[in-house]
């Protein structure tokens, strides 16, 4: 995506296989496809307004 | 996207646990929702991660940023103006301590609200903290609320006891100032015995097993040349190296024309940092240098009000650590409402989370990088807000410096610097400053 910084990490969002020993989650309001997921890391440890 | 909060002790809602697992988090991530998608905060790797739908990022996370979040993700908390020494660029003043300091259950308030807001961590600094008698009392709470510290200290009071301890808490970070590699060069700025007293704390934080705490420089034009010996000398603690830009903020003001690099300096600074990325820390401190290429590592934006803000030791809510100025106070965590009414409805942070003017930088092609540079370090310059940097990559503050002459800047409004002595020391040097408070 053109509109993401060069400094942020973009990381595709691959789902896990389900390991079948979480219990079924129950849908919210809007079910989450997860591929469509975009995970953007930034590392903010240097982000201190102190001396 | 739906997304309900979550915390590390408490339950965990559908629609996170869906995120969570989707974005394979561990589950000591912290995550918290936003109008945008959701924050991920990994209290191990201290890296921040912001999920949402690839079909609703549309904007970049600058632009989400500038319009502000539901809690800051860099919370500065000066804990008291107290200070052992008195170092000649302190940000805000700091030498006696407040009458009005905020009391250690006022504290705690202000961290059981961070808490409910989901605000992952606070930098502590002051003055120093740790002369606080509830410092530690007050850490050992955050850490229980969830709410990571990580604490700036000129490490007087790291003695090897408290290395251990602070070895074997989790959530909890600290910060060692240095502002030179030789002691020479670090004494001129905070003052003789300072640079003893650091590398001391360091030694101990090492020697208790303290793995990647922080070595804090705040870049100067004396020290910038050892650069590479504030790597090594990071590397030889097992540290990790954290720059920050010099601002004329607080004392800083009255030195900042001798001390902050020269233009030539600031290239060979950008260019350093470039070469180290992420192994160098520099958070949000060197984004006006951005218009020399490709952007630094960490959030290139201002993110006053906006993403950061500063609570001060009496509660004053600023929009930035370096603005202590009427002009920039959003509040009082001891308004009602308390900090979380400041950081959402404050009429200041309200207007700064509002599209800004770029003013006279409109024109220059530079300005989507360098977003016209740092507020603080215009407004203590004299420089209008909407307008270049005082150290503008193309030279452009420096010509505005010029061009205002001596008109008056503003003033910080707090200056706690400690009274100078009437008498004179028999010798220059034989009063150590880290003798004013003695240790308990």
């Amino acid at each position: 995506m053109s509109s993401i910084p060069d400094q942020l990490e973009e990381t595709a969002v691959e789902p896990e296989p389900d390991s079948g020993e979480n219990p079924p989650t129950q849908p919210s309001g809007e079910e989450l496809v997860v591929e469509d997921l975009l995970v953007e890391d930034v590392s903010i440890d240097g982000m201190c307004g102190v001396y | 996207m739906a997304c309900a909060a979550s915390t590390r002790s408490g339950a965990v809602t559908s629609a996170s646990a869906d995120l969570r697992r989707a974005a394979g988090l561990d589950p000591e991530v912290e995550l918290r929702p936003e109008r945008f998608g959701a924050l991920a905060y990994d209290f191990g790797t201290r890296r921040l991660s912001f999920v949402r739908r690839r079909a609703d990022a549309v904007r970049s996370l600058n632009d989400e940023f500038e319009t502000g979040l539901d809690a800051p993700i860099c919370l500065t908390w000066e804990l008291t103006y107290a200070c052992n020494l008195a170092c000649v660029h302190c940000l805000s003043s700091s030498g006696r301590r407040d009458p009005r300091e905020l009391s250690t259950a006022e504290c705690k308030a202000v961290i059981d609200e961070l808490e409910r807001m989901q605000v992952f961590y606070v930098n502590i600094g002051g003055g120093e903290p740790t002369v606080r008698r509830d410092f530690w009392e007050l850490l050992d709470y955050a850490v229980a609320h969830h709410v990571g510290v990580k604490f700036s200290t000129n490490g007087s009071r790291i003695t090897p006891e408290i290395a251990a301890r602070i070895a074997n808490t989790d959530y909890v970070d600290v910060q060692v100032s240095l502002d030179g590699a030789t002691a020479s060069v670090n004494d001129r700025v905070r003052g003789p015995g300072s640079y003893a007293t650091a590398i001391r704390a360091m030694e101990n934080l090492a020697a208790a097993g303290f793995t990647g705490f922080k070595l804090s420089v705040v870049v100067t034009r004396e020290n910038v040349t050892q650069l590479d010996a504030f790597k090594a000398l990071a590397d030889r603690y097992d540290a990790q190296l954290r720059l920050t830009r010099l601002r004329p903020s607080g004392r800083g003001a009255e030195v900042w024309h001798e001390l902050h690099p020269t233009a030539s300096q600031q290239r060979e600074l950008y260019e350093w940092l470039l070469a180290h990325g992420e192994s160098v820390l520099t958070g949000d401190s060197f984004f006006h240098l951005a218009g020399y290429g490709e952007p630094l590592p960490g959030l290139n934006l201002c993110g006053a009000g906006r993403v950061v803000c500063l609570i001060d030791p009496i509660g004053d809510v600023y929009a930035c650590p370096f603005v202590i100025h009427d002009e920039f106070r959003a509040g009082n965590v001891r308004d009602p409402g308390g900090f979380a009414r400041v950081w959402r409805e404050s009429d200041l942070f309200l207007e700064l989370r509002e599209p800004q003017h770029a003013g006279a930088c409109g024109s220059c092609g530079l300005f989507d990088k360098c977003r016209g540079g740092c507020m603080a370090a215009k407004f203590f310059t004299g420089l209008p807000l909407a307008g270049p940097d005082p150290e503008c990559v193309l030279g452009h503050g420096e010509r505005a410096l010029a061009a205002r002459g001596s008109q008056p800047i503003p003033r910080p409004s707090v200056d706690m610097s400690r009274r100078r002595p009437r008498r004179t020391p028999a010798r220059a040097c034989n009063e150590s400053p880290l003798e004013v408070i003695p240790a308990r």
